[in-house]
């Protein structure tokens, strides 16, 4: 088995900054916490203990959201079968799309090419501008996220904001979500938590991390080494990771983080 | 004398045996015959009590006796005779279909936000390669999906909206808990349960249906 791509300190810049990312740290101020569902204060969290059991059986079972994924793009024979921003400051809204392509495929849904330029071009007026996942998620539970078909790809043409376009977004709204895990300041380690579960659980997240000025979706937890836990993410840039897939083994903050657990379950 | 009276008559007469039976065992070692015959001549109790067991045998077998006189039995069937073999009877699904796609079909209903509750073998069971490799390979092709199986795994709340009148009926259908397994083939009927703790359970009764 090939070594998985991991982003530690010894990861060189260039594999982590050379490309466009457009992170803009949520202004909580603006977009206070109550504005977006949280998990319930009861969600039952898998406690740590249990995280090597669990990975352990992800892997053993290859059930994991990667797993799925690499299934999916071997069946229908997908070079490429995730979303990338293409150079545009548009991962906030990337990280979104593709976790709602991820959710779709762990349900076994028909495999659709949803474009997430499409929901940042018409939040930002066209322009090419940053965010954070939160916005983008916003989004997609009030319009939804139209395909390919109805938004040409990377495009930022807002000619293309019709009622058939919004028809389509529409079929793949964000229905059930958590969108805000909890990533106060004061209570960091509740969101690792309730991340590790939620990836554990096969619910992708978009996660934003400030430090990378990156918002990227995170698809599965995994074991680094013994007691060494993290996100392996699926990023939207073209030809990086392990076919877009990475590690991720530094000590950055989770600034923002959405948990999308039911999306449109429409065939096309 | 019709069958119920011979009945009745046996009866009485296995009665009247074990009466003399349990008469026989009563009697003491050593006993004395001659002062017997002369009744009452003897003070062993047992043979006194055997004395009257055998009056209330007797007469509890004459009344069966008299009950069974001029009862009848119902006459016995006739034995049919061997037909001749004909086309076979088509066999019939043991329940419905639930899910009308022509083809073997899988649906799973969930609350996502419950999958912390899920077992090992019930999550497994949903995104694990053996499963789905399964799936993949028995399903019908999807009648609403583009290189698409028939096996779904679907939130209990999730909007309906162009998800396919197939697996719109069937969302629709009555679930008792969740997560819910529905499994469909037209020609071998369908269950409808919970999904089962253990991957194996499901998959053996996956291939109930699909193999």
């Amino acid at each position: 088995m090939a070594i998985p791509f991991i982003i530690d300190d010894s990861t060189s810049n260039d594999l982590l900054y050379n490309e466009p990312r457009g992170l803009v740290p949520r202004d909580y101020n603006l977009y206070p916490r109550t504005m977006f569902q949280s998990p319930p204060d009861d969600m039952p969290l898998i406690p740590e203990s249990e995280w090597d059991a669990r990975i352990d059986e992800q892997e053993e079972r290859e059930s994991s959201l990667e797993h799925i994924f690499n299934r999916l793009a071997k069946r229908l024979n997908i070079a490429v079968p995730f979303t990338h921003q293409n150079g545009a400051g548009f991962c906030w809204s990337y990280s979104t799309g593709n976790a709602t392509m991820l959710d779709r495929a762990a349900r076994g849904l028909p495999y659709v090419r949803l474009n997430p330029h499409a929901v940042a071009s018409i939040i930002k007026g066209g322009a090419d501008e940053g965010g954070w996942c939160g916005l983008s998620a916003k989004f997609l539970v009030e319009v939804g996220i139209p395909t390919e078909e109805f938004w040409q790809v990377h495009s930022r043409n807002l000619r293309q904001d019709t009622p058939e376009m919004r028809a389509n977004a529409a079929l793949h709204k964000l229905t059930e979500d958590w969108i805000d895990l909890k990533a106060s300041v004061y209570d960091r380690n509740l969101t690792r938590q309730q991340l590790a579960t939620c990836l554990l659980n096969n619910i992708p997240c978009a996660v934003d991390y400030s430090e990378w000025a990156h918002s990227i979706c995170a698809g599965r937890w995994v074991r680094i080494e013994n007691g060494v836990y993290g996100p392996r993410i699926m990023n939207s840039w073209l030809g990086w990771g392990d076919n877009g897939w990475g590690t991720i083994n530094k000590n950055w903050d989770v600034d923002s983080a959405v948990a999308l657990r039911v999306t449109g379950a429409s065939c096309v | 004398m019709n069958f119920l009276q011979t009945v009745l008559a046996m009866l009485a007469a296995l009665l009247l045996k074990d009466a003399g039976y349990s008469l026989w065992q009563r009697v003491p070692a050593g006993f004395d015959w001659r002062g017997w015959a002369a009744w009452g001549a003897t003070k062993a109790k047992p043979v006194a009590n055997a004395g009257a067991m055998v009056l209330g045998y007797g007469v509890l077998a004459l009344v069966l006796m008299q009950a069974g006189r001029g009862c009848t039995l119902p006459p016995l069937p006739p034995i049919p005779w061997p037909v001749p073999p004909g086309p076979a009877p088509t066999p019939q699904p043991p329940t419905p279909a639930p899910i009308e796609i022509d083809g073997f079909a899988v649906l799973i209903v969930e609350e996502s936000g419950d999958r912390a509750k899920l077992t090992i073998g019930q999550h497994a069971a949903m995104f694990g390669k053996t499963c789905n490799d399964y799936l993949d390979e028995k399903c019908a092709a999807d009648p609403y999906g583009k290189n698409t199986k028939a096996h779904r795994i679907l939130d209990k709340d999730v909007s309906l909206a162009q998800i396919g009148a197939a697996w719109e009926k069937a969302m629709k259908r009555p679930r008792a808990s969740v997560p819910w397994l529905v499994v469909s083939h037209p020609k071998r009927g369908g269950f409808e349960g919970p999904l089962p703790e253990k991957e194996e359970d499901t998959i053996a009764l996956l291939k109930k249906f699909g193999d």
